[in-house]
């Protein structure tokens, strides 16, 4: 991978949604930075999670769409090489699949065994709940966690080992603020260590005027100037959770 | 992989069981009848290899009708060689049989006995068959007083017999496919109860190769398995046959083409079990959760 291209970019994306008779995505491009912050924001149903998934690289681009990591084509990668790139993006959605019959701890570690790192995974792992004040889950099976803690230990599965790009979908939204501020200021820190972070919900965070901010809008991605953001106590006051 | 293999199979020990016990039925009846016509048509064509064709000429066929007749049948295909025995060969020939003191005490001699022309086939069991009808349409010729040919009803069972290990050939593909069709199955439940292991790995850059190889080398073991039952239960019907047929004929008969047959569920079990969990294992096969509902009816 090349050091000086963007983490990830995204040209062309177009995408009809035959049930709905318009298009889910409308020719949408879009780069990443390295450790630059991005975050997208829309209503239900504008297309944020098709754009999370062909960017985190879960699903394979429509035709025609190209998709750059790290200055390298996916069109002209093999498979396997594809699933390398996988390695340097953490991604995590509002509903995380997770091994339900196993601990947070053995969930969190799955990213650094995937990676070939498992010499550091239990230390780095156990950092990241201690940072986050989950420690007291660590040896908890998934399948006995409310859904509050499932979605943030599968934002900090996301965030395990450092990735050099990390994308969270909706997950954030759902997220109280006992939970949301600690993740917050994790996510901070791996932007500031070097990973670029994409957010995708409803509204932007306190950390959106870091970095480029988008609306994402029936299928239509722009780039907003000046977002209206609402301080996290004042949303929560009101319901909102950022 | 996060688990041994075989972790999933030994988490539900009862079900793998009775799938192991289906697949080794679905290899074992196939075998059973190929193996039942593999060794009767042994011991079959043992009995007629060993039978070779002659051809007895009349007293009064001369040197010259005898040597054509040899020339004639040494041009046949399935012929290895053809041999000349005169009257005092014969005469040794019955003497070996009979015993020199009864061929005295009946008076035989080689002036009493014709020639004749000893025919040893060069193929084996289909072509003999071929030999020995060719070899009886020479009766029909004056200078040839008869033939000595094997049993025409010992020639049909044959016919028969390779009918039937032909049929169980066949048979044998036909337990194959239902041998993988049941493997397949069981290992496509298993890999939909590992989709979100297999989800998460892949998430987080795990090759597909790697997703695979749990489900292909699960497909080998069970395949093995099935494969090992059912030719252990074979060698033992081999064993109990060989034991019936010394019993019966007082000598121990060699089922050459028999014990391959017992073997071959062994090798071949393991195969179709690593071909069913390979394709099984394909991503278009494998299911996910990752794809967005879009994404996957447009089938990226």
């Amino acid at each position: 991978m090349r050091k000086d291209a963007p983490i990830i970019s995204c040209f062309h994306l177009d995408l009809s949604d035959p049930t709905r008779k318009r298009k889910a995505l409308d020719d949408i491009s879009i780069e990443v930075e390295r450790g630059s912050w991005s975050e997208v924001v829309g209503p239900a149903g504008g297309g944020k999670t098709l754009l999370f998934s062909v960017l985190s690289l879960r699903a394979a681009p429509p035709r025609g769409t190209k998709v750059v990591v790290g200055g390298r084509n996916l069109d002209r990668l093999p498979v396997t090489e594809i699933a390398d790139m996988r390695r340097v993006f953490g991604s995590a959605c509002a509903q995380p699949i997770m091994l339900d019959d196993r601990s947070v701890i053995e969930n969190l570690v799955v990213p650094f065994v995937v990676r070939g790192e498992s010499r550091m995974a239990l230390e780095s792992t156990e950092a990241l709940l201690e940072a986050c004040e989950l420690m007291h889950l660590r040896d908890v099976c998934v399948r006995e966690l409310s859904h509050q803690e499932r979605v943030a230990v599968g934002v900090l599965r996301a965030l395990a080992g450092r990735p050099q790009a990390i994308l969270v979908d909706a997950a954030l939204d759902a997220l109280e603020q006992r939970l949301l501020k600690p993740i917050m200021a994790e996510l901070k820190q791996c932007h500031l260590d070097g990973s670029a972070v994409v957010l995708f919900g409803r509204e932007y965070s306190e950390n959106a005027r870091r970095g480029r901010r988008y609306r994402l809008e029936l299928g239509r991605l722009s780039e907003v100037e000046n977002p209206v953001i609402v301080p996290a106590e004042d949303a929560a006051e009101a319901g909102g959770v950022r | 992989m996060i688990q041994p293999a075989m972790h999933a199979c030994r988490k539900s020990p009862w079900q793998t069981l009775a799938v192991v016990l289906a697949a080794s039925v679905s290899l074992l009846l196939p075998g059973f009848i190929a193996f039942s016509a593999a060794a009767a048509r042994d011991t079959a064509a043992g009995w007629i290899e060993s039978f070779n064709p002659v051809i007895y000429f009349t007293s009064n066929a001369d040197a010259q009708t005898v040597a054509t007749v040899k020339a004639e049948i040494e041009e046949w295909a399935p012929v290895g060689e053809v041999r000349l025995r005169k009257g005092a060969d014969a005469v040794k020939d019955l003497e070996k049989r009979l015993g020199p003191e009864r061929v005295r005490e009946l008076g035989i001699t080689g002036a009493m006995l014709p020639s004749s022309l000893v025919v040893v086939p060069s193929t084996p069991v289909i072509g003999h068959i071929d030999l020995v009808a060719r070899v009886a349409g020479l009766e029909a010729r004056d200078a040839i007083d008869a033939v000595g040919i094997p049993d025409a009803t010992a020639m049909r069972v044959l016919s028969i017999l390779s009918l039937l290990a032909a049929l169980g050939a066949g048979l044998g593909l036909l337990g194959l496919f239902v041998h993988a069709v049941i493997l397949g199955e069981y290992l496509a439940r298993l890999q939909r109860v590992e989709q979100p292991q297999n989800d998460v790995l892949m998430m987080f850059g795990a090759h597909g190769r790697s997703v695979r190889k749990p489900t292909i080398i699960r497909g080998g073991v069970l395949g093995l398995w099935s494969g090992g039952i059912a030719t252990v239960t074979l060698l033992g019907a081999l064993a109990l046959w060989q034991g019936v047929v010394s019993a019966s004929f007082g000598s121990s008969i060699s089922l050459v083409t028999a014990w391959p047959v017992a073997i071959v569920p062994l090798l071949v079990g393991s195969l179709t079990g690593v071909c069913a969990g390979f394709f099984v294992s394909t991503p278009s096969r494998r299911p996910t959760a990752l794809v967005p509902r879009l994404l996957s009816a447009y089938g990226v």
